[in-house]
């Protein structure tokens, strides 16, 4: 009788066994909650500048003043973070915390070296960055030049236009709401600017005479490589693919470019999308943009861009 | 004597068959899993952005809804959409409730809010609402979204901007639960959607298979719709319907993994056997309309029609299954279970007794893990039971469509019960 109790008991044990973690995790209730979704997410190329340009104007109404230029201020997160203040110049070297150009309408770097920081930079006004500059992420109310060699980890927001003559990493994202002219090499993985004019960038004009047209969306099975030859081509529509995209010679695509791979364009210049419009250049692995080029609104890639 | 030794072949017969049936379905899930997690991934068009918008109607059925029909109403007036390029129809389809007051309510303050009310003698159900404002809607894309759905705020663009592709007939989101933390029911019930949408929707759609519009943070060309004659008002999944006719018909369904948009699942289990009941009755009838066009159709490529097949036959499965489970229990008795006494033959059996039909510990753990939620792993087990409790509500599920089909007699919508609020 005392055996069959522990076989019996065995048995039960055994059963149970496989749903002990279940019945453990319904009662103690580790990990209830919902998926979480951020039901105010909406497409914004701009929202990093946006939301860090507010998340600044509020952490200066809740600050305080320390010496040496630098202010202690309180962040949504009620983390407190030293701020430091400068008028018009600042020296190259090593910072360790947000810096706010607040009042001058032209702001230049100083010294030698590089200017490198781990934190965020405010320009209210133009930014001139005339030596190399190295920092997390930048944002300037009105135009931006750079002409030393530039290196953005995440995001770069320019309310006005910009203009890269040096070599450049744009980092993740960067918005330009007016014009961005990128005249050196540089990598990218998302850019955004009304008019993209890469190198000498490309006319509209250009395509007036005997212009070859193709109508509607292509959409071929398998890899799309288009070559031109001593024409013009223009596609009224979209160019999608789940495979490689590859372009050369003259073409104005007035829809979007997609591929599930890679995107090269390259040859005698081309135009993606239309003034007024914003359409997007997209591949998921790789962009590579070789000549002179005008896209009108977005370029982004989940790999690395690269123009050259 | 002749009519035993027939009866017990054919029992042994129906094992084997269902032996096979089985292995595909393991076959197929270990596929999906395998593909998510390993292969590369297909995108959709929702990292697009263009300036050019489509105008949009944004239909959705309503019965009785007053507990959530402000939520998604102020949902969509919230919508990064050109409002001169959207309108919304909330069809009121013999509420009893306050719906008709909040609607007006809501159109008097926004001109794009078109409240239709359905009274009277009008037919009650989704599909036939569905039909009477495709007739009064103005946008090229029908958006559909069940009531008691949260859309976020760029979701309409997210979901329009994949019919750039012209091969697109639907576009489908992701469904994910808010009421999770309700009870243990929707605990599992959560887990099952993502199991679903985040590595089978995604992996259809990866292997360019047959990835399901869903009836809801869904949206289908309307001129296609209309050129198809609209939703078939004698099928309870409308949304299958849909998708097999699309295919048919030679255009695709893409599913936007990205598209996410919360739900509220049923949190009493009586609720969940009459949502399961209803999805079986109206997915099996689909099966019986579609089997044979789904093969015939040139459109369709061989793995389609394979995937196609086995998607038909998903709520069918389990009913098969409960047979199969009477025909051992017989032939146990007749002495003739020797047909598996082959171990590996048995413990397949076994396994997808355990598995069951939506493959949890493949798929579902996968998607936990995507979806970067760890402990919840823990309930995966009790999708034994789950799996029971499907198959018993399936199974009645597959026997009102054949009783539908027999006695030709047509369906009535059963909605969902709301918890909202409660």
């Amino acid at each position: 009788m005392e055996q069959f109790g522990w076989i019996a008991l065995s048995f039960v044990i055994l059963l149970l066994l496989p749903f002990l973690p279940g019945i453990i995790e319904t009662i103690l209730k580790k990990d209830i909650k919902s998926l979480t979704i951020n039901q105010n997410f909406f497409k914004d190329p701009g929202y990093f500048g946006k939301s860090f340009k507010s998340l600044i104007k509020n952490a200066l109404d809740n600050s305080k003043p320390l010496a040496g230029n630098t202010l202690k201020v309180r962040f949504p997160s009620d983390k407190w973070e030293k701020i430091l203040i400068c008028s018009d110049k600042i020296n190259t070297g090593k910072y360790d915390r947000i810096i706010i150009f607040a009042e001058a309408e032209n702001v230049t770097l100083e010294g030698n070296g590089l200017l490198e920081s781990n934190y965020e930079i405010y320009v209210k006004n133009n930014f001139l960055i005339n030596k190399p500059f190295f920092a997390r992420a930048l944002y300037v109310g009105k135009n931006l030049t750079i002409f030393a060699p530039f290196r953005i980890t995440r995001w770069a927001h320019v309310e006005g236009s910009c203009n890269i003559l040096d070599n450049s990493n744009l980092g993740i994202s960067f918005y330009s709401a007016e014009q961005l002219q990128i005249k050196a090499p540089c990598s990218f993985k998302r850019i955004f600017a009304s008019e993209i004019m890469i190198n000498k960038g490309e006319e509209e004009q250009a395509f007036q005479s005997d212009p070859t047209y193709m109508e509607g969306t292509i959409k071929p099975k398998g890899k799309i490589d288009i070559e031109i030859e001593n024409s013009k081509l223009i596609i009224d529509r979209n160019i999608l693919s789940d495979d490689e995209i590859i372009i050369k010679g003259k073409f104005w695509i007035k829809g979007n470019l997609f591929s599930n791979k890679n995107i090269l364009l390259t040859g005698a210049g081309g135009i993606v999308g239309e003034k007024g419009k914003i359409k997007t250049l997209y591949a998921k692995k790789e962009i590579k943009l070789i000549g002179n080029f005008k896209v009108y609104g977005y370029i982004y890639t989940d790999g690395i861009g690269h123009i050259v | 004597m002749l009519e035993v030794a027939f009866l017990i072949v054919f029992l042994k017969a129906y094992l084997v068959f269902l032996f096979i049936l089985i292995s595909l379905y393991i076959i197929r899930h270990f596929i999906f899993t395998y593909n998510r997690i390993l292969s590369e991934q297909r995108v959709a068009y929702h990292d697009i952005l263009d300036s050019d918008f489509p105008t949009v109607s944004i239909l959705i059925p309503m019965h009785n809804e007053e507990k959530v029909a402000e939520d998604i109403l102020k949902a969509l007036i919230n919508q990064e959409y050109p409002k001169e390029k959207m309108e919304i129809i909330p069809i009121n389809d013999h509420s009893e409730d306050r719906t008709k007051e909040i609607l007006e309510r809501y159109a008097e303050n926004y001109s794009f809010i078109k409240p239709l009310h359905r009274l009277g003698d009008e037919p009650r159900g989704k599909t036939v609402s569905l039909n009477d404002a495709l007739r009064i809607a103005k946008g090229e894309i029908i958006v559909v979204y069940d009531a008691d759905y949260l859309p976020l705020k760029g979701q309409i663009r997210e979901l329009v901007i994949n019919f750039i592709d012209p091969d697109v007939g639907a576009v489908m989101g992701r469904v994910i639960p808010i009421n999770t933390p309700k009870n243990l029911l929707t605990r599992l019930l959560d887990m099952e959607r993502s199991g679903g949408y985040q590595v089978d929707q995604q992996a259809r759609f990866n292997l360019g298979l047959i990835p399901q519009y869903g009836g809801t943070v869904g949206a289908i060309r309307k001129a296609l719709l209309i050129e198809m004659g609209g939703f078939d008002e004698k099928i309870l999944a409308e949304d299958t319907e849909i998708t097999f006719r699309l295919y048919i018909n030679g255009y695709e369904v893409l599913y936007n993994n990205k598209a996410e948009c919360y739900e509220e699942s049923p949190e009493s289990w009586q609720a969940r056997a009459k949502q399961i009941r209803r999805w079986s009755r109206g997915h099996n009838q689909v099966l019986f309309k579609y089997f044979f066009p789904l093969w015939i159709s040139k459109k369709l490529n061989f793995w389609q029609k394979i995937d196609g097949t086995l998607l038909l036959f998903v709520y069918a499965v389990p009913f098969l299954f409960m047979l199969g489970i009477l025909d051992s229990i017989a032939l146990f008795f007749l002495g003739e279970m020797e047909i598996f006494s082959v171990f590996w033959v048995f413990l397949a059996l076994i396994a997808y007794n355990s598995f069951g039909n939506f493959a949890s510990f493949f798929q579902i753990g996968l998607a936990c893990f995507l979806d970067g939620v760890k402990e919840r792993i823990r309930l995966l087990p009790f999708f034994y039971f789950i799996f029971l409790f499907n198959m018993w509500c399936t199974s009645l599920g597959a026997l009102d469509a054949l009783l539908d089909i027999t006695a030709r007699r047509k369906p009535n919508w059963d909605k969902t019960e709301r918890f909202r609020g409660s």
